[in-house]
């Protein structure tokens, strides 16, 4: 039956949905997804989820050692559209995935945007009584769409 | 007088009052051991964290031995990227540097990302005395700005605090009640510090890091509020502490790594943002002037001193959590700054020992602390030696010095042994309730001494 993915879970559903298998996938997709659902995003495979309000930003670079989406600030990507709205989703191709921080700044070659946001899901805080809650400044709800195939690819690195 | 300033009396006086405080001990208990045991969890999940922690101690070092450089390469390539920095060599310049941009902008709110440097220079009364109003937006931090108090862990500001009491004072702020659930209070922060982010001309954020590469400072928080101070107000403030720079980004990798799982083992925290220069050409946000105060207030004094690699510390709180003597005194008592073993060895290096005479003294030597730093740093080390430096500056009462000199007179023979232990026998009825001994035994019960010594029982 189909069903919403959970939070924190990779959608099979979806994965299925643009007709490819889970075993399509590269190791190092599989282990970004099971990263990123392990820090809070809910992981879709080609389609995005339709919320309202929510803002969507094109990511740089994904890091498969923390499950992180990398957003550039530019023209086309202001800073605000993955901050004030309280659900964010970040398009993410599959061939710009990393592993880690170390292979980032070598892709990035020392030529940083104005803004570089390493996201590692939903904005937290454990301030009152040490107990987490989400969304406090950020969004609370993030997703995370990985595209592949021919589809127009990210702007290159600034 | 500097902030850091901590009257010998003080730290006794306010121990004492939070020892004796079952909200604040319960606390203390759930946070600490919460955040050691995350920081268990996330070094467990590293490869080999002691090369790890020997790769981030040997970057620290070799960064520090050559401060002046990295610093410049630091300066030259901001302002490369169109950034202005600024050096302030006291607590006072770094205010009126600050001050003046905002009275140059015309600013009338500043919003504030956690920073423990301004909590250092008193930053948020030097705004208030002109004009500016400054409003902290970490959510720890706003709390405690709410409740007219100051942070009483690097990390984690207000873990003394109960969701009662945020309730009551974001209550004040609406003027109409706020339900105490978590989830309430998140959304009341969020709303009521929404408005303070659309009215803010200026935002004053610290610097985890700053890259001599690429003239970035790189800014780690879980809530968001330094994207949100570094994005949207005008102008963007970073005040970052002289001892903070990274020569390349490849060495920046190592530090994260060691600051978010020591702090609270993330293998990353939720954001950790990299801001090089104001906004660009064609982009709709982020601030048009960008300022890195770089602040010396004491710093330099360590500087070819034997307590160096005090200055390898990247305020990741994992000594506070593991120190036997913070986790019953909590933060308050070291003062309204650094706290912990790392307070206690930084803040009486950065005024003077004499300006914080019993910090040293706030330890029991065990190690611990040494143990959990992230970049090795011999806390308890510091801490003796920095004891020693009582004594040899003069600092240490005279009453101590003679007593430990007539204790090691005394047992340096065996006859003088015998006497010291037969007069103590004699004036064991009193039971430690003279003297120097009574601020033993206020808390503790005195062991009783064996009616016969043991050499006696064993010779006869």
């Amino acid at each position: 039956m189909a069903s919403a993915p959970r939070r924190g879970q990779v959608s099979k559903l979806n994965i299925a949905g643009v007709g490819v298998r889970s075993g399509d996938l590269t190791p190092l997709v599989v282990r970004f997804a099971e990263n990123a659902a392990a820090v809070g995003f809910t992981v879709h495979r080609g389609v995005a989820p339709e919320i309202e309000g929510a803002g969507v930003s094109r990511a740089l670079y994904g890091l498969a050692d923390t499950g992180s989406v990398v957003l550039a600030a530019s023209p086309q990507e202001p800073r605000a559209r993955s901050l004030l709205p309280m659900a964010h989703v970040s398009l993410l191709h599959e061939s710009r995935i990393l592993p880690g921080l170390a292979e980032l700044f070598e892709a990035l070659g020392g030529d940083l945007p104005s803004a570089l946001a390493i996201v590692t899901g939903p904005s937290r805080s454990a301030d009152i009584e040490q107990r987490l809650v989400v969304g406090v400044h950020g969004p609370g709800e993030v997703h995370v769409v990985l595209l592949s195939g021919e589809e127009a690819p990210v702007q290159s690195p600034p | 007088m500097s902030r850091l300033a901590q009257p010998g009396g003080r730290f006794r006086q306010v121990a004492r009052t939070k020892l004796a405080d079952e909200g604040v001990q319960e606390a203390l208990d759930v946070a600490t051991e919460r955040l050691a045991g995350l920081r268990a969890v996330g070094w467990d999940a590293l490869e080999d964290v002691e090369a790890l922690r020997e790769r981030g101690r040997e970057i620290r070092t070799r960064t520090i031995a050559e401060l002046d450089r990295h610093l410049a390469d630091f300066t030259r390539a901001v302002e490369a990227r169109g950034g202005h920095v600024y050096f302030a060599e006291t607590a006072e310049s770094a205010n009126a540097y600050i001050v003046e941009v905002c009275r140059r902008t015309g600013a009338r709110v500043a919003a504030k990302s956690k920073s423990m440097a301004t909590e250092e220079i008193g930053l948020n009364e030097a705004l208030e005395a002109a004009g500016v109003e400054a409003v902290e937006t970490d959510l720890g931090e706003y709390i405690l700005q709410l409740a007219g108090e100051h942070p009483v862990h690097i990390v984690a500001p207000a873990i003394e605090k109960t969701r009662e009491q945020v309730a009551a004072l974001f209550a004040r702020v609406d003027g109409a009640p706020v339900g105490d659930s978590l989830e309430e209070l998140a959304l009341a922060a969020r709303r009521q510090l929404r408005e303070v982010f659309r009215s803010a001309d200026v935002g004053i954020t610290g610097a985890n890091f700053g890259v001599a590469e690429t003239g970035s400072v790189c800014l780690v928080t879980n809530e968001g509020n330094a994207r949100l101070t570094s994005s949207l107000p005008r102008v963007h403030i970073a005040l970052m502490g002289m001892e903070r720079v990274v020569p390349t980004l490849g060495e920046l990798v190592v530090l994260l790594q060691l600051l978010a799982r020591s702090g609270t083992g993330q293998g990353l925290t939720s954001y950790t943002t990299l801001v090089t220069g104001p906004r660009r050409e064609g982009e709709e946000d982020g601030p048009d002037e960008l300022h890195v105060v770089l602040l010396d207030n004491g710093r330099s004094n360590l500087l070819g001193s034997s307590y160096q690699e005090m200055l390898n510390c990247i305020r990741c709180g994992a000594c506070l959590n593991v120190c036997p003597v913070y986790r019953k005194t909590g933060g308050a008592a070291y003062g309204p700054v650094y706290s912990g073993p790392m307070g206690a060895v930084l803040t009486p290096l950065l005024v003077g020992l004499e300006q914080a005479p019993s910090l040293p003294h706030a330890s029991s030597l065990c190690g611990a602390c040494t143990a959990a730093c992230p970049v090795k740093i011999p806390l308890h080390e510091y801490l003796l030696d920095l004891r020693r430096d009582l004594v040899e500056t003069g600092t240490a009462p005279r009453w101590e010095r003679w007593a430990f000199e007539a204790w090691s007179l005394a047992w340096a023979s065996p006859l003088g042994y015998r006497l010291s232990t037969a007069l103590a026998r004699l004036g064991q009825p009193l039971g430690g309730r003279i003297g120097p001994a009574r601020a033993w035994t206020a808390g503790r019960s005195l062991p009783r001494l064996a009616r016969r010594r043991y050499r006696d029982r064993r010779d006869g």
